[in-house]
């Protein structure tokens, strides 16, 4: 029965001019990203293989990743060059960090055709699944049959849910053997294991926006006003809450700007050759040049030690506010899949700092020695899960059964006349 | 049969919108229940098909109390509206199909929806054309076939008529006759008097949720039921 009821949903919709239009859509946004994130995964490769650490180099840079091309996240900023100098790490911008351009008039990648466009598809599919039925007057004649109202609406819920992932899916696999096939793409095991993981959790999100649909059109009785509903939702889970977060997140836990941060140093700067010069003009022959290194060294590791932490609990803070949305927690998720989030950010940094740690010296040449390369593995998809992604899961699963569990419950007194 | 046990409905606004209805339609009879807007005509259909709750007493269909087993009841019964609204993007027989599935008759192939459609005097040329195209007296049809092939042995009617033009609606009442020559129990709420009469076996007339008044086929012979209605209807 449960089937049946979905099948009729299926063949209700896919003639209709919302399926086509909406999956041309869909097919034309999946193409950009593929397109654009190959051409800009190419770039940070281009720019990597210029820069790429040499034995005896102090240079600092991470592969690209090409996971990158489904969730592009702070890729741009996790592959730029790291140099060292007495002054400690300075980071130097990259092509696609400094045109801030990019930022006005970003493009999606398929992060972004996810969270928002498969959100959106999933609510125009389900707003209206009960309210049309009562509108047409085909739910009373439905209901006039000995049919379980909980097999109704999970068929309806079935039906709408395979209307939008069904395409999705094969336009996923599509892109993704697209990507898989590209040249300088190397892809592994897990390159397929965590597009896998990525497709699960799409459709856990599929679910989620179908369940929110369902349960507006079960307590709503005219579509048009389920429409305004179900969209008020998606807009206050796709862009208000995670916008919001990062706003309020800033305010309760103050960070100071890298302004100051960069102020500071050269401050200590001066600071630091000013007493140079001093004690030169006391001891001409002294160790002054070593002994203004070391006091930079000193003072930017103290800026760094007060900096750091208060940008990890910022970070921290925010993660936990855009949990409130599921597409918050499905943002952090893939970007963390994708090793271009922020818990590789952290990763990649704290990586930095020891290298920078173990080798300072000999960079600068206070010691001898040979510099050691610079060698960073991206964390896999169980690391990632065991540290920050289970959390994610968690929300995001807890939200979808919240809607699906709703919707049926009401539907089971929905009134139908 | 279809029984109503001192059935009653207030709503949550206060309403009382049907008022301790008595009736007992036996099978092989048209019962034609008449009133105004909002006399309790449609309530007492939804109480029949668990659309919504009764505030007392019962109502049964085949014995199955409507608001205690409403899946065993309404297997035993078929429904056609005032407007009978169908899947507008499926063809006839593929709605037909759909909700005799419901009706959990999986058994039927295209021959037997075909036979019913013919049987219900729907054009041929209509089987296999989308019902958005659909004249108001071909989706009755439809909404009759639909009734036919869930073999149940109750079928409430609510204002079938309405809206049909004088022909489509004399074809709907043969209809009717045929369903009551198979031992079909049929309640019919109307406000159309002269079809009350052509068809009824019993006459009902509601006023404000309340059933006023009662004839059989017989008494109606020697009296003018329209006259009666009006009467009733003056009556404060």
């Amino acid at each position: 029965m449960i089937w049946s009821i979905a099948k009729k949903e299926i063949l209700e919709n896919i003639f209709s001019y919302r399926f086509s239009i909406l999956t041309v859509l869909l097919a034309l946004l999946m193409a950009v990203a593929v397109i654009v994130g190959y051409g800009d995964f190419l770039l940070r490769l281009e720019n990597y293989e210029v820069l790429r650490p040499m034995p005896n180099s102090p240079n600092i840079i991470i592969e690209p990743t090409p996971m990158s091309m489904f969730a592009k996240g702070l890729e741009a900023n996790l592959t730029r060059l790291y140099e060292v100098s007495i002054l400690g790490i300075e980071i130097r911008q990259n092509q696609q960090s400094v045109n801030r351009i990019f930022s006005l008039f970003a493009v999606p990648d398929i992060l972004f055709i996810i969270k928002v466009v498969l959100a959106l598809i999933a609510v125009l599919f389900s707003f209206d699944a009960i309210t049309h039925e009562k509108e047409q007057g085909t739910l009373k004649l439905t209901l006039s049959n000995g049919i379980r109202r909980s097999s109704l609406v999970v068929g309806k819920f079935a039906g709408r849910f395979v209307l939008v992932f069904v395409p999705f899916t094969v336009l996923f696999l599509l892109a993704l053997l697209t990507m898989s096939l590209l040249p300088s793409v190397a892809v592994t095991s897990s390159f397929w294991w965590k597009n896998l993981v990525i497709l699960l959790a799409s459709c856990v999100y599929t679910l989620l926006f179908t369940g929110v649909g369902l349960f507006v059109s079960s307590i709503i009785h005219r579509s048009s006003t389920s429409m305004v509903v179900s969209l008020s939702i998606w807009l206050l889970f796709v862009f208000i809450i995670p916008n919001f977060s990062t706003v309020i997140a800033k305010r309760l836990t103050p960070v100071p700007t890298s302004d100051r941060i960069e102020m500071e140093t050269r401050l200590n700067t001066i600071q630091a050759i000013y007493n140079r010069i001093q004690r030169e003009k006391e001891e001409p022959r002294g160790m002054e040049g070593v002994r203004m290194i070391r006091q930079l060294r000193e003072s930017t590791t103290r800026i760094t030690e007060l900096y750091r932490p208060k940008m990890n609990a910022l970070m921290r803070t925010t993660k936990s506010l855009v949990r409130i949305s599921p597409s918050g927690a499905l943002n952090v998720l893939l970007t963390d899949i994708a090793n271009t989030g922020l818990y590789e950010e952290v990763r990649a940094k704290d990586a930095v700092t020891q290298y920078v740690e173990r080798n300072f010296n000999r960079i600068n040449e206070l010691e001898p020695g040979p510099i050691e390369l610079f060698r960073y593995t991206r964390a896999s998809l169980g690391e990632v899960f065991s540290a920050t992604g289970y959390v994610d899961v968690v929300v995001i699963l807890f939200f979808a059964t919240l809607f699906i569990a709703a919707a049926y419950v009401r539907f089971l007194i929905y009134d139908p006349r | 049969m279809i029984e109503a046990i001192d059935l009653t409905k207030r709503y949550e606004d206060g309403l009382l919108a049907l008022d301790h209805l008595n009736l007992t339609i036996q099978p092989g009879q048209i019962y034609c229940l008449l009133g105004a807007n909002g006399a309790g005509k449609t309530t007492t259909i939804n109480l029949f098909f668990d659309f919504i709750e009764p505030t007392s007493g019962a109502a049964r269909i085949n014995g199955f109390d409507c608001a205690k087993s409403p899946l065993d009841a309404k297997k035993h019964a078929a429904y056609v509206s005032e407007n009978v609204m169908l899947y507008g993007n499926f063809t006839a027989r593929q709605n037909l199909a759909f909700f005799t599935m419901l009706a959990g008759r999986k058994d039927l192939k295209k021959e037997d929806y075909h036979m019913v459609m013919r049987q219900v005097g729907l054009p041929e040329r209509s089987f296999e054309q989308r019902v958005k195209t659909f004249s108001k007296g071909m989706r009755q049809k439809l909404g009759i076939a639909i009734a036919i092939l869930k073999q149940a042995p109750a079928l409430l009617l609510d204002e079938p008529t309405a809206g049909l033009d004088p022909k489509a609606a004399a074809e709907f009442i043969d209809l009717l006759f045929r369903l009551r020559g198979e031992g079909k129990a049929i309640l019919m709420c109307t406000h159309d008097v002269f079809r009350a009469k052509e068809a009824a076996d019993r006459v009902g007339i509601m006023k404000e949720g309340i059933l006023i008044m009662e004839r059989t086929k017989e008494e109606l012979l020697h009296e003018n039921l329209e006259k009666l209605y009006l009467k009733y209807m003056e009556v404060s």
